[in-house]
């Protein structure tokens, strides 16, 4: 499938979620006091985008936006990085969209996206640590905390766009298969 | 002489001139290799890393910018790392933990001084550069979009906080009141979204975007002076 051909609504809506994601950050600032919050939001953006413009790549792509407009707005320390962690999720999404998770229902497939999007997000974590040269005892706990708590809120988002997806069906915005 | 190189020789004048003014593709470089190689450098050469960090962090202070936030990421990463150290190890693996987490300071402190001196124009430019055209002209609707976005999602909030909705800052710490959240606040707005996406790529078709093999990019006011 070529990334590039796209017809320019679905790339714009894509790109709008992005900025929807990096306005949320930005604005809202929910502060949970709790480490892998920001799983919730951007799950649920992810598989949105995923619902409206059901392609592979469709994750990846929002994801990079979502990094180079966070960049480009200066939201958190992240700078560059911010690439990489909103990239990662993202792709991992996609390749277990590639394994056969569209195959899913769309409750079950976002709870399966979900799920690799925040394994891969703690395996950044558990990685990152490994290369700072902690041991691998601390690698795999930083690994565990972090793919537990981004799991919870990762689920929680996915559990909340079935319920968004019929209410975009309903304002006939997205036809019944997901396209807009 | 091409323009290619016109435009990298003002570049490097510009650098001579202006000292730590350089663009955003050098800051780019330099926070690449910067976090690349901070993880891979032997301990004797970190302090010359946290001589570099100690001068980026000066210069992002002087640009104006708080160190809260890097002193947060530090203390929580000290605290953890410590812990996680005291459960596993012992105390005498203290140094290695110490020595792990001044790595892990070192790799985000330039990203954090390129989101605080990056200048937004430059670094669209540089992205307009490096992107297919289709996705830099997605890049740069979005990023012009965000005021409109942050409007948006600030009405539609106060509006739907007005009349009676449960999603107050507190009320959202409970995920009871997430669905409801989602269904006044999201979805109206994702159905905006959706209908201004379409309107503004037919606004584009009409205008014959995408139909040049060498499409014109924007750049920012000083590049084109």
């Amino acid at each position: 499938m070529n990334m590039w051909r796209w017809d320019l609504k679905g790339a714009l809506f894509i790109g709008f979620c992005a900025a929807l994601l990096v306005a949320f950050k930005g604005l809202l600032r929910m502060k949970l006091g709790l480490s892998g919050h920001s799983m919730l939001l951007m799950t649920f953006m992810y598989l949105v985008c995923l619902a409206v413009v059901p392609r592979i790549g469709a994750i990846t792509a929002c994801g990079l936006v979502t990094g180079a407009l966070a960049m480009l707005a200066g939201v958190g320390k992240g700078g560059p990085l911010l690439l990489i962690k909103f990239g990662v999720p993202a792709i991992a999404m996609d390749v277990m969209l590639l394994l056969g998770a569209g195959a899913l229902s769309l409750r079950w497939r976002c709870l399966v996206l979900a799920i690799a999007g925040s394994l891969a997000w703690a395996t950044k974590a558990g990685v990152v640590s490994l290369l700072a040269g902690m041991t691998w005892q601390i690698a795999s706990a930083k690994f565990a905390m972090s793919f537990f708590q981004g799991g919870a809120f990762a689920v929680a988002g996915a559990l909340l766009v079935p319920m968004v997806v019929r209410k975009l069906v309903a304002h006939d915005v997205v036809g019944e298969s997901g396209s807009s | 002489m091409s323009l290619d190189s016109k435009r990298r020789q003002s570049s490097l004048g510009n650098c001579w001139r202006n000292g730590f003014e350089f663009g955003s593709g050098y800051k780019l470089l330099l926070v690449v290799l910067m976090t690349c190689s901070v993880f891979v450098v032997p301990f004797v050469y970190l302090p010359w890393f946290s001589l570099l960090a100690i001068g980026l962090i000066l210069h992002g202070y002087f640009l104006g910018a708080s160190l809260k936030v890097l002193l947060i990421f530090g203390l929580v990463q000290t605290a953890f790392t410590l812990t996680l150290y005291l459960i596993f190890h012992t105390a005498a693996d203290f140094p290695s933990a110490l020595e792990a987490l001044l790595r892990l300071f070192l790799a985000v402190v330039p990203a954090w001084w390129f989101a605080v001196a990056a200048n937004p124009d430059q670094t669209a430019s540089l992205l307009q550069r490096l992107l297919p055209y289709r996705w830099a002209f997605v890049v740069a609707a979005s990023f012009n979009m965000l005021p409109f976005m942050m409007t948006e999602l600030r009405e539609i909030y106060d509006l739907q906080r007005l009349r009676g909705a449960r999603i107050s800052p507190q009320q959202l710490s409970n995920p009871k009141h997430w669905p409801e959240f989602v269904r006044c606040v999201l979805a109206p707005l994702l159905i905006q979204v959706i209908k201004l996406s379409q309107q503004l790529a037919l606004a584009a078709r009409s205008r014959h975007f995408g139909r040049h093999s060498n499409p014109t990019r924007w750049q920012p006011p000083k590049e084109m002076e």
